[in-house]
């Protein structure tokens, strides 16, 4: 069997698998059992994720075993074999490779063309080193362009979502319901920014892998120490370039191999009518260039861009002191710098939330927490009896809590004292509100609520109509020390525009604890 | 003059393309003129004859509500019931009325619609319990049902309540289906005699399939209306912006009624434990009583008439009972029709 043939098939059972897994992740599918193996299992064997965040943290996250620990499989196999991985096991680089196969243009020579090597692929070196110098400020970014996380957030916000839309457009109901499609916010500039880089492949075939992936880069840094490589032998070589015309990383195997672009994807070997070409293990470093040609200042320049754009994005205290009041995290979620630390905007809550009530900020969490996860009640409430969002994130932004645990009726960590976890409070507008406002009864607020007793309760109260009839009506109001913030009342509220109920995160528990209590609400309770 | 001749030719090829292209346009623009208005919303189908598909037999001098007592699944703990002492209890409750054959067409499509509210554990008491709803499930398939779908529209995300309640796995264990709301199966239904409900989404791909209806309420404290019993459990065969019906929620379940009645549905009232307080949501097992209760009948007023007792409270306290009797739905002195087994 020839070898490329063997890497098309492990392509399409890895990227297989990712979409199965992604699919697999929502919350309706979670109850098939299928959510023990979340698409969670890519994102841990990515050595960005594990470096990214332990750039920030200090910390290789893990539950239970290995976790990020995943991610040195792909760091050896980068030792062994260079960046393998792109060509082989990534399924964003197999879709990038599939689009470009399709655009291939027919004479040999335009498709050499298209595959030398360019300067250009030295911007993803100063990417990545702009990412990890953020990083190491706490600013974790890398999940904006790392391709696993861009990925299964586009399939979850916007590639899943216009599938099951066309799909109920398309096909009669009968009795195969499936539930309402979740919709995301901002699903389209998710959906336009991954269209863009499918379509840039017909101007540079694999142009987010040769010039924008981090992940990549870092797996080319890795390469120098490469033991197997592509060898070209120059006495057979008539240096005819035909090695070119299906090189996916651009990567000059006629020439002095650039071991950091080679994608190891083996079509040159194919490719060579002289044989010249082969896969070796510790070949001899002459005829190679291990480095990538990117200049040592430009990656400094990189690192510091990243290294001052951390406390830049921070200047006007949305993260800190004037935190926004849209941002209301998911339950489980840490304290927000922390928060920021860990968070790869994977998208994997997204998916799993069964309510739909978990979106992709824009601009509500500060531009540093774009794509992060927040509730907007708008589209669901969180659901008291639910902790999938912490079971599948990958870097424990979002910790694995039980439901247990969330509500109080058992310790979190082991040992401690248990913490009804809160997402916020309501606040009722009462200038919105039915009774409140609008001598009209209402109260699905006060049925809705979740907790015992109810957070939300009602006196009745005399009053007289405009008529001067007598009224009596029961006004509703909250409770802050028994809310949890979950937002049913805000869901329900009969007012859809604007709710005469909104929760803010004020008086949420993740903050507690954390000295300044910014956050906080009630002193106690 | 060939010249002439191919010019005058092309001339009034040029021409007649022009004229094409100019009546094409035209006529476009004259087909479309007519059509600025956006389209009408669909008009409302209406569920009479809902009654006619299956006549049910008469019995002379049946009881409209027989109210089960099983005093041997008594679990001071709040344990769940076991599920053959609720089929127990069904099957002897059902035999005044006539058995489940007289509510079950043979061969037929019923439908059963259990609260199925929200995403709670059944010991919560805010749900159908998924034991009584499987016990029903496997009667009506016993008596002949061709198919038993399960239905309801949740207040909270549909495919998480089903699945969390264990109401998913119950039923199909039990031979039953689920059917998940989903718009493309509401359409506006205008309900005869109506007080207050203009035309409103009901879950008509179950309703106009069903030959029967079958109804599954538990028995909850309810914080505006009073009680949430087997009348208000209708509220989740309806769509739309229902947060609005809270607004006059004593004529909406009328209303509701209004829209049931001619399926003349079987009702069965989930007394096994009841949630005195902090209803209609619970959250604690502190708000939960066992009862060890089942009550089945035909006349909404009755049977939730005495679910009301179970709750410890008076029935003519409730409005809209006290509403539905005087508009004739039936009785709020159950205790003459009534017979307990």
């Amino acid at each position: 069997m020839r070898i490329t043939l063997v890497r098309r098939l492990w392509q399409a059972a890895f990227l297989g698998l990712f979409l199965y897994l992604a699919f697999m992740t929502a919350g309706l599918a979670a109850r098939l059992g299928a959510l023990s193996a979340s698409a969670s299992f890519f994102l841990e064997i990515d050595p960005l994720v594990a470096l990214g965040t332990l750039c920030a943290t200090g910390a290789l996250y893990h539950i239970g075993a290995f976790g990020l620990a995943w991610a040195l499989v792909v760091f050896a196999s980068a030792l062994l074999f260079g960046r393998a991985f792109c060509s082989w096991v990534c399924p964003f680089g197999t879709t990038h490779h599939a689009i470009g196969s399709l655009a291939r243009p027919r004479a040999a020579e335009d498709r050499c063309r298209r595959n030398a090597y360019r300067p250009a692929q030295g911007l993803k070196y100063v990417v990545l080193a702009g990412f990890l110098g953020a990083a190491c400020l706490g600013a974790v970014q890398i999940g904006l362009l790392d391709p696993l996380a861009l990925y299964h957030r586009s399939l979850t916000a916007s590639v899943f979502p216009v599938i099951e839309s066309a799909a109920r457009q398309a096909l009669p109901g009968g009795l195969i319901y499936a539930g309402e499609t979740p919709l995301f916010q901002g699903g389209w500039l998710i959906g336009a920014a991954v269209l863009a880089f499918f379509l840039a492949n017909l101007a540079l075939p694999r142009f987010f892998c040769r010039v924008l992936c981090p992940l990549g880069a870092l797996l080319g840094l890795l390469s120098r120490f490469a033991l197997f490589r592509i060898v070209r032998d120059e006495s057979a070589c008539t240096d005819c370039g035909l090695c070119r015309s299906r090189c996916e990383g651009a990567c000059d195997p006629g020439g002095k191999l650039r071991q950091s672009e080679c994608l190891a994807c083996l079509n040159c070997i194919e490719d060579c009518p002289h044989g010249a070409l082969s896969f070796r293990f510790f070949p001899s470093g002459a005829g190679a260039r291990p480095r990538p040609e990117v200049r040592d200042r430009r990656l400094l320049l990189g690192a510091c861009v990243g290294v001052v754009a951390a406390p830049l994005v921070r200047l006007g205290g949305g993260t800190e002191r004037a935190f926004s009041p849209a941002a209301v995290r998911p339950p489980g979620a840490v304290e927000e710098l922390e928060f920021l630390k860990r968070c790869i905007k994977c998208g994997q809550c997204l998916r799993v939330c069964p309510t739909n009530v978990l979106q992709p900020a824009l601009l509500e969490a500060g531009i540093e927490g774009l794509w992060t996860p927040i509730l907007n009640m708008r589209y669901g409430a969180c659901e008291k009896n639910c902790a999938l969002c912490g079971q599948v994130c990958p870097t424990g932004a979002i910790e694995r809590l039980t439901v247990a645990q969330r509500n109080g009726e058992a310790p979190y960590p082991e040992g401690a004292t248990p913490v009804v976890v809160k997402l916020g409070t309501s606040f009722f507008d009462r200038g919105r509100c039915l009774p409140w406002a609008m001598d009209t009864p209402c109260n699905v607020c006060e049925e809705v609520c979740p907790v015992s007793p109810k957070a939300i309760y009602s006196l009745e109260t005399a009053l007289a109509k405009r008529d001067g009839t007598a009224l009596a009506l029961k006004l509703p109001r909250v409770d802050p020390s028994l809310c949890i913030g979950c937002g049913a009342c805000e869901h329900a509220c009969p007012v859809k525009d604007l709710p005469a109920i909104r929760v803010t995160p004020a008086g949420e528990t993740r903050s507690r604890g954390w000295g300044t209590r910014e956050r906080g609400l009630l002193l106690k309770g | 003059m060939e010249g002439g001749v191919a010019r005058r030719r092309e001339f009034l090829h040029r021409c007649a393309a022009t004229a094409a292209a100019g009546a094409v346009g035209g006529g476009l623009a004259w087909w479309a003129y007519g059509r600025q208005r956006p389209p009408r919303p669909a008009d409302p189908v209406s569920l009479a004859g809902l009654d006619a598909r299956f006549p049910r037999p008469d019995l002379p001098g049946a009881p409209v509500l027989v109210v089960a007592r099983d005093t041997a699944i008594a679990d001071p703990r709040g344990g769940p019931v076991e599920a053959a002492v609720i089929e127990r209890m069904l099957v002897r409750a059902l035999e005044p009325l006539g058995t489940m054959a007289r509510f079950v067409p043979r061969g037929g499509s019923v439908l059963i619609k259990p609260n199925a509210a929200f995403a709670a554990d059944p010991l919560s008491g805010a749900i159908a319990d998924p034991r009584t709803i499987a016990a029903v499930v496997k009667s009506a398939l016993a008596a002949g049902a061709g198919e038993v779908l399960v239905a309801d529209n949740p207040i909270a995300a549909p495919a998480f309540v089903f699945d969390r309640s264990g109401i998913a796995a119950a039923v199909a264990a039990a031979g039953g289906r689920v059917v998940l709301p989903d718009e493309r199966g509401f359409a506006p239904v205008r309900i005869p005699g109506a007080t207050t409900l203009p035309p409103w989404p009901a879950f008509t791909a179950v309703l106009a399939r069903a030959d029967a209806v079958i109804g599954i309420a538990p028995v909850k404290d309810h914080n505006l209306c009073g009680a949430s019993l087997t009348m208000k459990n209708w509220y989740g065969l309806l769509g739309g912006n229902r947060s609005q019906f809270h607004q006059h929620i004593h004529e909406v379940i009328c209303d509701l009624w209004r829209l049931m009645r001619p399926a003349a549905p079987l009702l069965i009232l989930d007394g096994t434990r009841v949630l005195m307080r902090n209803g209609p949501t619970g959250g604690s097992a502190a708000d939960v009583v066992v009862r060890n209760t089942l009550a089945v009948g035909t006349d909404p007023v009755a049977i939730d008439a005495f679910g009301v007792t179970l709750l410890g409270r008076d029935p003519r306290g409730v409005k809209y009972l006290v509403e539905a009797e005087a508009a004739g739905f039936g009785t709020l002195e159950f205790e003459r029709r009534m017979r307990e087994v």
